[in-house]
């Protein structure tokens, strides 16, 4: 794969190459801003780009505006954004408008080379990738009436894979059962939450998260 | 007695001294005719009534202050208009008919500065001030040049005096008629330059300004008006034959705009006298418990002037202050002035007023023990309420640089403390990919790399509890959304404005909820998120205890109010 990587901080930046490189990945460019990621973007074309959200100049969500920006002019380009924070609005904001292809993961997570090459692969596969924690953290919040409650262990653990992105098929082989028995906890899963089942794997996605997000609080 | 007060009267009595001496000679003058005045009994009435009349409301005007140079001119004018007597008189002294010959054709520039000071008897302004020096200048030159060449004895055309200048000093004829030819053209240019100057002034004059102005500003515009005719009149026939042309019309016309113009001046200062008089009343009858601002109330309402304004000094601060504490900077303009009020040596207030509205020397003389003690009244509460914006705004402040602290602390764990953890991680895991065979090795490692993400998540944890980048970079919205997230109690947040709003009420409303969420044991929390007419109105529901004080404390410093009632809390936080 062909792969550009951004971020301010050059260890960050060197480290995450190195990686690249040692999976095997072409690096086809870095950038400190997101200035220069776009114009690399421009002219390079790669297979995905990793970008930190916190760049210069203003050190917020420069990263993430430049993700947007790259998914809606470059939809063959994947995009991975990098973050410090576990915060679940940076990633439904991510992937709001452009589900497929788009990924946020917590920074420290793809020093795991494993899991950063898997990352980009399924980004480059079109699918959607978000971090564990931030599904875990959506998962544990405090609710009145809570419909989560009543699904059993294994449905839970599969609602929380499908939230990370993952197809039927990977979470088959993560879980080590059949895609069958997944599709058959997904659809008992979305009936009691109410939610439709979407066979495109990274709308149902953002459906889990905004469920996750904004439902069963309070019984109204 | 002032230097300046003998400086008047001696000027006064110069002036009337001469104007008796030329009235006497008037009365003892020949059969020859040598004035228009002596044509007809009008002509002699109207005569007597102008000189006498700029003479009294010159004395009347220099009892008044306020009015500048009025009365100075006023007296000059009577001098020159009554000197035409003097130069007829026979049978006085050479010296005499010449003085009266050098002084007469002062009447215009005279004239010409009276209608361009109206009604302040102060000149401003480049056009006017040259006007008028130009006018003095020129005739002083031609008035000096005539008397220095016009043998009037060689005068073809002499009229009045036809024996006597004490001062030639070279008999020219030719060349003092030429003067005397240029001079008058040139008051007539001059004439018509200040009738310009005065209607450009008074169009673009306040309201105000014009209504005080016209009483002088009209017979004086009529006056000068006269003049050109006489000039002109003169220029057409030099032997100014009474019989022939428009003379005897000219100079009663010239007369009687001299007599309104000396009815006009006392006029106003009858006017001021009576406006002084009911607005010292009206000051001493002020209540001294009425609330903040009567005083600028009771001034505008007296003067007319509704742009008045009252500002209180704050000696200790060095800055004005109006009667509500906030602060004000009183400036002069081309058409505002400022009259200062003083107590003991000391500037208590001054008064922001439009030009000529104001009588000064009320204000800083006559104002009595009710006027004063309303003035000390206001300025006490205006002190205090000052006092009390500097309080609110310097707790803002300080509220907001303690905002700032916990968001550069929160940045320089995530820029310092973070990034360092993030690359011994990322040294950990090549470590980690190198020895993969070595279990014993590889067991140390994953343990090292354990450790270090629970410090990460540590970390991430305390900067994000000391100050939520999520906060400023996102917005109230998100911060609550995460909040909710993280909370030990089920938080429904039912609606956040979908705009950003200023950091302090942003930052305000996120501590008051967060903090009401770390004291709630059991849920659930509504929390609801509104703006109405300028104000953050955070409503959190559900919750047990009063606010704690803390708490308080930290809305009103940014100028907000918290209530609580029935299970609610309720802050109201300022955000315009």
């Amino acid at each position: 794969m062909r792969i550009a990587v951004a971020d301010d901080s050059m260890l960050t930046r060197e480290g995450i190459v190195h990686l690249l490189s040692l999976a095997g990945h072409e690096v086809v460019g870095q950038a400190g801003d997101a200035d220069r990621l776009l114009s690399l973007v421009q002219a390079t074309r790669p297979d995905a780009v990793v970008v930190d959200i916190r760049m210069p100049p203003t050190h917020t969500d420069e990263g993430l505006v430049a993700a947007t920006r790259i998914r809606a002019t470059y939809p063959g380009v994947g995009v991975l954004v990098l973050s410090q924070y576990v915060e679940p609005s940076y990633a439904i904001r991510l992937i709001e408008d452009h589900p497929e292809g788009a990924g946020y993961l917590l920074k420290e997570r793809v020093f795991d080379v494993a899991i950063l090459v898997d990352a980009l692969q399924r980004i480059a596969d079109g699918e959607t990738v978000v971090d564990p924690t931030i599904v875990s953290r959506l998962f544990g919040r405090r609710r009145t009436a809570d419909p989560l409650a009543e699904l059993t262990e294994r449905a839970t653990e599969v609602l929380g894979l499908v939230a990370e992105g993952l197809s039927n098929k990977a979470i088959a082989k993560r879980l080590h059962v059949t895609e069958r028995t997944v599709e058959s906890h997904i659809t008992k899963a979305f009936l009691k939450l109410g939610l439709v089942d979407d066979p495109v794997s990274h709308r149902r996605v953002l459906a889990v998260l905004a469920y996750l997000r904004h439902h069963g609080t309070t019984t109204r | 007695m002032t230097r300046g007060a003998v400086d008047r009267v001696l000027l006064i009595t110069v002036c009337a001294g001469y104007g008796v001496v030329a009235l006497a000679a008037f009365a003892q003058r020949s059969e020859f005719v040598t004035t228009h005045a002596a044509e007809s009994t009008p002509a002699t009435f109207v005569f007597v009534a102008a000189g006498l009349g700029l003479l009294t409301a010159g004395c009347l005007a220099c009892l008044d202050r306020a009015t500048g140079m009025l009365w100075a001119l006023c007296v000059m004018a009577a001098v020159a208009w009554l000197s035409p007597a003097l130069v007829g008189w026979a049978a006085g002294p050479a010296l005499a008919r010449s003085v009266g010959m050098v002084l007469a054709p002062f009447l215009l520039p005279l004239l010409v500065h009276l209608l361009l000071t109206a009604p302040s008897g102060g000149l401003r302004g480049l056009l006017p001030c040259a006007t008028v020096a130009g006018a003095y200048g020129l005739t002083a030159a031609a008035s000096v040049a005539l008397a220095a060449t016009r043998d009037p004895f060689l005068d073809r055309y002499c009229w009045s005096n036809c024996t006597d200048n004490v001062f030639l000093l070279i008999s020219e004829p030719s060349l003092a008629r030429l003067i005397g030819d240029l001079w008058l053209r040139a008051a007539v240019a001059l004439a018509l330059l200040a009738l310009l100057v005065a209607g450009w002034r008074l169009v673009a004059a306040t309201a105000v300004a014009r209504r005080q102005a016209w009483p002088i500003a009209l017979p004086a515009a009529l006056a000068i008006g006269a003049e050109i005719g006489y000039a002109v009149a003169v220029l057409r026939d030099p032997a100014e034959n009474p019989e022939q042309g428009p003379f005897t019309q000219i100079f009663l016309l010239r007369a009687t705009a001299l007599t309104a113009l000396a009815a006009g001046v006392m006029w106003l200062l009858v006017r001021r006298r009576r406006r002084r008089t009911a607005f010292v009343r009206l000051v001493n009858e002020l209540d001294a418990s009425a609330g903040g601002g009567s005083l600028r109330a009771t001034l505008s309402r007296s003067f007319g002037d509704s742009s008045l304004s009252v500002a209180y000094w704050l000696p200790r601060d060095g800055r004005y202050v109006d009667a509500a504490g906030q602060p004000v900077d009183p400036r002069t303009g081309r058409d505002r002035a400022v009259t200062a009020i003083v107590r003991g040596g000391e500037r208590v207030a001054v008064i922001s007023h439009e030009r000529g509205t104001v009588d000064e020397q009320v204000l800083r003389h006559r104002l009595g023990p009710a006027a004063l003690l309303a003035i000390d009244n206001e300025r006490l509460g205006a002190e205090l309420l000052a006092h009390l914006h500097d309080l609110r705004a310097s707790r803002a402040r300080i509220v907001a640089a303690a905002d700032d602290v916990r968001q550069r602390i929160e940045r320089d764990l995530h820029d310092g403390a973070q990034q360092i953890l993030l690359a011994v991680l990322f040294e950990l895991r090549l470590a980690r990919h190198d020895v993969a065979e070595d279990e014993g090795r590889a067991a140390v490692l994953d343990a090292m790399i354990t450790e270090t993400q629970r410090s990460l998540a540590e970390l991430r944890a305390l900067a994000h509890g000391i100050f939520p980048a999520i906060l400023d970079e996102s917005g109230l919205g998100p911060a609550l959304w995460t909040l909710a997230e993280e909370a030990t109690v089920p938080v429904d947040v039912t609606s956040v404005p979908g705009w950003r709003l200023p950091a302090p009420a942003e930052r305000t409303a996120y501590l008051v909820v967060t903090e009401t969420l770390a004291s709630v044991r059991t849920g659930p929390v509504t929390v609801d998120v509104d703006v109405r007419e300028d104000s953050l109105v955070v409503g959190i529901g559900g919750v047990a205890d009063r606010p704690a004080e803390y708490l308080i404390d930290r809305v009103v410093a940014v100028g907000g109010g918290v209530t609580y009632g029935s299970g609610t809390i309720r802050a109201e936080i300022p955000c315009g």
